[in-house]
C-alpha cells in the first residue's frame, strides 16, 4: 500500500458499463468501499453483478467507465508482468464452486507456495514454507490437510485453501463472488465465522456478492442492490434489510423463507385478479 | 413420470471415484502395443536373415526348413521382413503423431486461451485444411518431394493437424473457463506458466489418449500410402509395402505373406484404438473433483 | 386416523461402494397424510435424496432395500409392468434443475404430452388441451404460445412451472419435491412456493418436500422429518419442530444460520463437517462427535427413534435437553 493514496477508497467504480452486443449486462454502476469496510452487491441471475465482479478483477473489460483500487485506475487491461502481479496484490477473489477452484493436480502447500513466489520473489523457499503453514493455519487447516490434494478435502475445507491462496498476496481487497452459496448450512457457519474474524485480523476489504439477504446481512456494513444491470437502491446494510425503499428490494426482501411466511400473500401476488 | 434418474444432485456420500485401471481389455492392448514397440526398436537388429536377400528360386514357399514364416513373393524371409519393416511401420506414425500433436495444441491453445480474432482466424485456416484428404495430400507431396517415408509422414502430419486443434481447442477451452485457472490470472501469474505449469497438465491425460487413438489411424493410413506407392519404396521392407509386393500371392493360393503383414497392422491399430479409449476413459474420471 | 398416503417404515438401503455393500440408509421411517405437506431435511450426504429415489424405484443397480414403503395400502417394492407404471402416474416427482431433466431439443410441448400420448391414447389434440389448461393453473396464462417454444427460451423459474405442470398432467396423488427451488432466484422460489401450495390446497395433493433449508421447510410444510447420517433424527409439527427443537442437530441447524434482521458477533456453527450415512458408526449416535450435549451414553450404543411430545426424536438425551435446545429467533 503507498502512503501517497492512503486515503483514496479501497475500490471505487463509477459510471460502470457493460455491453454484449445488443445486450446491457451492466448500466451505470458506481460504489466505494473504504478501506476495511466491506460492501455487498445483491441481486438474482441476471442482475449484472457477477459481471460487475469480473470488470473488478479484469476478466472482463469494462465498455466505459471507470475502476479504481487504492487509487489505482484498473479498467484497461494490465501492461506487463509488474502491473499484473501488482494488481494481484490489490484485489484477490473467492468464487462460488469450492469443487473447480483448485487445481486437482497441486497440493495445497504447493498452490500457496506458488502465490508467494510470484508476489515474494526475495522470501527464501524456507521463509515460504513458514508462510504457508501460517496461512493454512490462519484457515483453520491441519498440517496434513495443508499438503493434501484438493480431491481429499471437503468442500468446506477446499473453500478455505482458496481463501489462503487469496490472501497469499496480502490483498487489499478481496472479492467473495458467492463464496459460501455452495455450502452446506453447517460448513457456511463456520466459513463466515472465519471471514468475519479474518476481516478483523487483517483489516481487509470485502466485497460481497450474494443473492442471500441473510449472508449480506451478516458479513457487510454497506450495500447495493442491483436489478437487470443497475443499481436500484443503496446504503448501510441494516437500513436498507429493515426498511427497503425501492419496491424490488421489498420484493426480494419479502421472498425469504421464515416461519409464518404468508404464502397466501404471495399467491395473491401470482394471481393479482383473484 | 416425467423424468428419468439423474446423477444425485445433492452430491450423495458414495461420489463415485471409479478405480483407474485399464481393465483386461485395456492391459492386452498395452502388451500389443508395448511388443510392436519393442520390435520396432531391436527388431532390425535380430532378423535371422537380409531381410532383402532375395532368392526367385525359393519365391513363395510356405513355412519350415529354417524359414518360420516361410518365404514371399521374391524368396525373402517373410519373418525377416516383418521384423525389419516394423520400425518404418511404427516409426513413421510416432513421428506423425508427434508432429501433429505438438502442432495442434500450439493451436488448440492460442484459440483456446485467446479466444476472438485468434480462435476466428486458426479456425478459418483449419476448414480450409480440412477439405484435404490425408492421401491425397500425400500424393500432392510425393509429387513435389518424391515418394518417400519423410514425404508421407509429413503429409499426413498435416492432414491430422486440423482433427487434432479442433479436438484439443474443445478441451483446452473447458479447462481455461475453470474457477482454478481465473484465479491464477488474477493473482496476476502469466499466461504461459499457467498453461505450461496448469493448463496442459490437466488435459496431459486426454492429449495422450487421443494420440494413442490417432497413432492407430496413422499406421493404417501409412499403411495405405506404402501399399499405392507413394510412401516407402520397395524394396525396403514395410508392412504397407509387403501387402502390396504379395497381393498377387492372395489370387495365387499363396496368401501367408500379405496376410501376416495385414495382421500386424491390424494387431496395432486394434491395440492402439482400445488403448486410446481406456486411456480417456480414465482421463474423464481421473483427478476430476 | 386413516391410513396414510405414503408410509415408509423402517426403510433402510445399501448401495455397492467399490463392490461393497454399504449402509446409506437407516431405520427410515415417516408417513404422508392425504393432502399433508411433509417436509425433508438435511444436509449433503443425510440420505434425503437416496430416500425419494427409493420412493420413486429409482436405485442405482445392485441396491439392497430393507423395510417398507406403502402406497395407498400398496408396497411399493411389489410394483410390476402396469402397477407400476400407474404408481408412477399417481407419484410424480420435481427435480432441482429443470434443464437437466427436460431434452433441450425437443419442444416444451412435446415434453408435456408425451406420457399422455404414449402411456394413455389421449389423442394430440386433446393432450395439448390439457397441457394448455395446467399451464394456465401453474400461472402460465399464454400456454398455446409456450407449447411451441424450446426449454432454452424459457427461464429457470418458468421452465420449473413445466415441470410442476407436466407432473400434474397425470393427475397424481403424491408430488415428490427434491429441492424443486435450491437452482433458483430467491423471488423465483417465493413464486413456486406460493404456487405449490396453492396446487395442495385446490387438488388436495400430498408433497413431500425435500430441501436443505429448515427455515423453508417450517414456512411450508405441515411436518418436518430432520435426517442425518442417513437416519431420521427427529420428526414433528413442522413450526415446533422450528421453534422448539428436540433433537441437538435439529437446534444447531438453525442457530447455524446467519439472521436477517441482525447481526450476531459469531454464527453458532457446528463444528466437524456433516458425516455421510456410509461413515456413520453403526452403535453410536452419529452426530454425537459435534454435539455440545454428548455424554458417554451417546457413544454407548444407537439411539432409537422415540416418541416425544407430539413427535419422534432420536436422542438419548432428549428427555432432559426438552425445551432448553431453543429454536432459531423469530425474525
Amino acid at each position: 500500500m503507498s502512503e501517497l493514496l492512503d486515503d483514496a477508497p479501497a475500490l471505487e467504480v463509477s459510471g460502470l458499463r457493460k455491453t454484449f452486443g445488443d445486450v446491457v449486462a451492466v448500466e451505470d454502476v458506481s460504489f466505494a468501499v473504504r478501506r476495511g469496510g466491506s460492501l455487498g452487491i445483491v441481486g438474482e441471475s441476471g442482475s449484472g453483478k457477477t459481471t460487475v465482479a469480473k470488470m473488478i478483477t479484469g476478466q472482463e473489460r469494462p465498455t466505459a467507465g471507470t475502476i479504481q483500487a487504492c487509487g489505482r485506475d484498473r479498467s484497461m487491461p494490465a501492461r506487463g508482468g509488474a502491473e499484473r502481479r501488482r494488481r494481484g496484490r490489490e484485489v484477490q477473489i473467492v468464487f462460488q464452486d469450492p469443487y473447480s477452484s483448485l487445481d486437482p493436480r497441486q497440493p495445497v502447500d504447493r498452490a500457496i507456495d506458488e502465490v508467494l513466489r510470484l508476489h515474494r520473489p526475495d522470501w527464501s523457499a524456507a521463509q515460504r514454507a513458514v508462510r504457508v503453514t501460517e496461512l493454512v493455519g490462519m484457515v483453520g487447516l491441519d498440517e496434513r490437510q495443508g499438503s493434501a490434494l484438493p480431491r481429499a478435502l471437503s468442500g468446506g475445507q477446499r473453500q478455505r485453501v482458496a481463501i489462503a491462496r487469496a490472501l497469499a498476496a496480502e490483498p487489499d481487497v478481496l472479492i467473495l463472488d458467492e463464496s459460501v452459496a455452495a455450502l452446506d448450512v453447517s460448513i457456511q457457519a463456520q466459513v463466515l465465522n472465519l471471514l468475519i474474524d479474518l476481516r478483523e485480523r487483517l483489516a481487509i476489504t470485502y466485497v460481497l456478492i450474494s443473492h442471500d439477504l441473510a449472508v449480506v446481512r451478516q458479513l457487510t456494513e454497506t450495500v447495493v442492490v442491483m436489478h437487470r444491470g443497475a443499481v436500484v437502491e443503496r446504503g448501510r446494510t441494516e437500513d436498507v434489510l429493515d426498511a427497503p425503499q425501492h419496491a424490488y428490494t421489498r420484493r426480494l426482501r419479502a421472498s425469504v423463507p421464515t416461519p409464518g411466511w404468508d404464502l397466501a400473500e404471495v399467491r395473491r401476488a401470482l394471481h393479482p385478479a383473484t | 413420470m416425467s423424468a428419468v434418474a439423474a446423477p444425485a444432485a445433492g452430491a450423495e456420500p458414495a461420489r463415485a471415484r471409479r478405480r483407474t485401471g485399464l481393465g483386461i481389455t485395456g492391459w492386452v492392448a498395452a502388451t500389443i502395443v508395448g511388443l510392436a514397440t519393442l520390435i520396432a526398436v531391436i527388431g532390425p537388429l535380430v532378423t535371422p536373415y537380409d531381410p532383402n536377400l532375395s532368392d526367385l528360386v525359393s519365391a513363395w514357399i510356405g513355412p519350415g526348413a529354417g524359414h518360420l514364416l516361410g518365404l514371399d513373393v521374391q524368396g525373402r524371409d517373410v519373418l525377416s521382413r516383418l521384423l525389419a519393416g516394423a520400425r518404418s511401420s511404427m516409426l513413421g506414425p510416432l513421428l506423425i503423431v508427434v508432429l501433429c500433436m505438438v502442432v495442434g495444441s500450439v493451436l488448440g491453445l492460442a484459440s483456446a486461451w485467446r479466444g476472438g480474432m485468434v480462435d476466428t482466424t486458426v479456425s478459418a485456416g483449419l476448414d480450409i485444411l480440412f477439405a484435404f484428404p490425408g492421401v491425397l495430400l500425400a500424393a500432392l507431396t510425393a509429387a513435389v518431394f518424391g515418394a518417400g517415408l519423410w514425404a508421407a509422414v509429413l503429409a499426413l502430419a498435416v492432414a491430422y493437424t486440423p482433427f487434432v486443434a479442433r479436438i484439443l481447442r474443445s478441451a483446452m477451452l473447458k479447462e481455461r473457463h475453470q474457477p482454478y485457472i481465473t484465479a491464477l490470472e488474477v493473482q496476476g501469474l502469466g499466461a504461459v506458466t499457467i498453461c505450461v505449469r496448469h493448463l496442459l497438465p490437466n488435459v496431459f491425460p486426454f492429449m495422450v489418449a487421443q494420440a494413442s487413438i490417432l497413432f492407430g489411424y496413422a499406421v493404417l493410413d501409412l499403411a495405405v500410402i506404402s501399399y499405392l506407392g507413394i510412401g516407402v519404396q520397395p524394396p525396403n521392407p514395410d508392412w504397407g509395402v509387403m501387402i502390396s509386393e504379395n497381393q498377387s500371392g492372395i489370387l495365387l493360393g499363396y496368401p501367408l505373406p500379405a496376410l501376416l503383414s495385414g495382421a500386424c497392422i491390424v494387431a496395432v491399430v486394434v491395440a492402439m484404438n482400445l488403448l486410446g479409449e481406456r486411456l480417456l476413459e480414465r482421463a474423464g474420471t481421473e483427478g476430476r473433483r | 386416523m386413516s391410513e396414510p398416503l405414503l408410509d415408509v417404515v423402517g426403510l433402510g438401503l445399501d448401495l455397492l461402494v467399490a463392490g461393497e455393500p454399504r449402509s446409506v440408509l437407516r431405520e427410515v421411517s415417516f408417513s404422508v397424510a392425504a393432502g399433508e405437506a411433509v417436509g425433508l431435511v438435511g444436509e449433503s450426504g443425510s440420505g434425503k435424496s437416496m430416500t425419494v429415489r427409493a420412493i420413486d424405484r429409482l436405485l442405482p443397480a445392485g441396491a439392497r432395500q430393507r423395510g417398507s414403503i406403502r402406497f395407498a395400502g400398496q408396497d411399493v417394492a411389489a410394483l410390476s409392468g402396469a402397477a407400476l407404471r400407474t404408481y408412477r402416474a399417481e407419484v410424480a416427482v420435481v427435480f432441482q434443475d429443470p434443464r437437466v431433466h427436460i431434452n433441450p431439443v425437443r419442444r416444451v410441448g412435446d415434453f408435456m404430452t408425451e406420457v399422455l400420448r404414449t402411456n394413455r391414447g389421449v389423442k394430440r389434440r386433446e393432450a395439448a388441451q390439457r397441457a394448455v389448461a395446467m399451464l394456465a393453473k401453474v400461472g402460465i396464462p399464454d400456454g398455446e404460445r409456450r407449447l411451441d417454444q424450446f426449454p432454452h427460451e424459457l427461464s429457470g423459474g418458468l421452465l420449473q412451472r413445466v415441470m410442476i405442470a407436466s407432473a400434474l398432467l397425470t393427475e397424481p396423488r403424491l408430488l415428490l419435491a427434491d429441492e424443486p427451488t435450491t437452482a433458483l432466484d430467491v423471488t423465483t422460489q417465493a413464486e413456486i412456493m406460493g404456487l405449490l401450495d396453492e396446487l395442495r390446497r385446490d387438488l388436495g395433493l400430498s408433497i413431500l418436500f425435500i430441501t436443505h433449508d429448515l427455515d423453508l421447510a417450517a414456512a411450508f410444510c405441515d411436518r418436518t422429518a430432520v435426517m442425518y447420517a442417513g437416519e431420521i433424527v427427529e420428526v414433528r409439527d413442522a413450526r415446533r419442530l422450528h421453534d422448539d427443537p428436540l433433537h441437538p442437530y435439529t437446534a444447531a441447524l438453525g442457530a447455524a444460520r446467519p439472521l436477517l434482521d441482525r447481526t450476531v458477533r459469531h454464527l453458532t456453527a457446528i463444528p466437524g463437517r456433516p458425516l455421510s450415512a456410509l461413515e456413520a458408526p453403526p452403535d453410536a449416535c452419529a452426530f454425537a462427535p459435534r454435539c455440545v450435549h454428548a455424554e458417554d451414553a451417546c457413544t454407548s450404543g444407537a439411539p432409537a427413534l422415540v416418541d416425544l411430545d407430539g413427535g419422534a426424536v432420536r436422542c438419548v438425551r432428549a428427555d432432559v435437553l426438552r425445551g432448553t435446545l431453543g429454536g432459531v429467533p423469530h425474525v
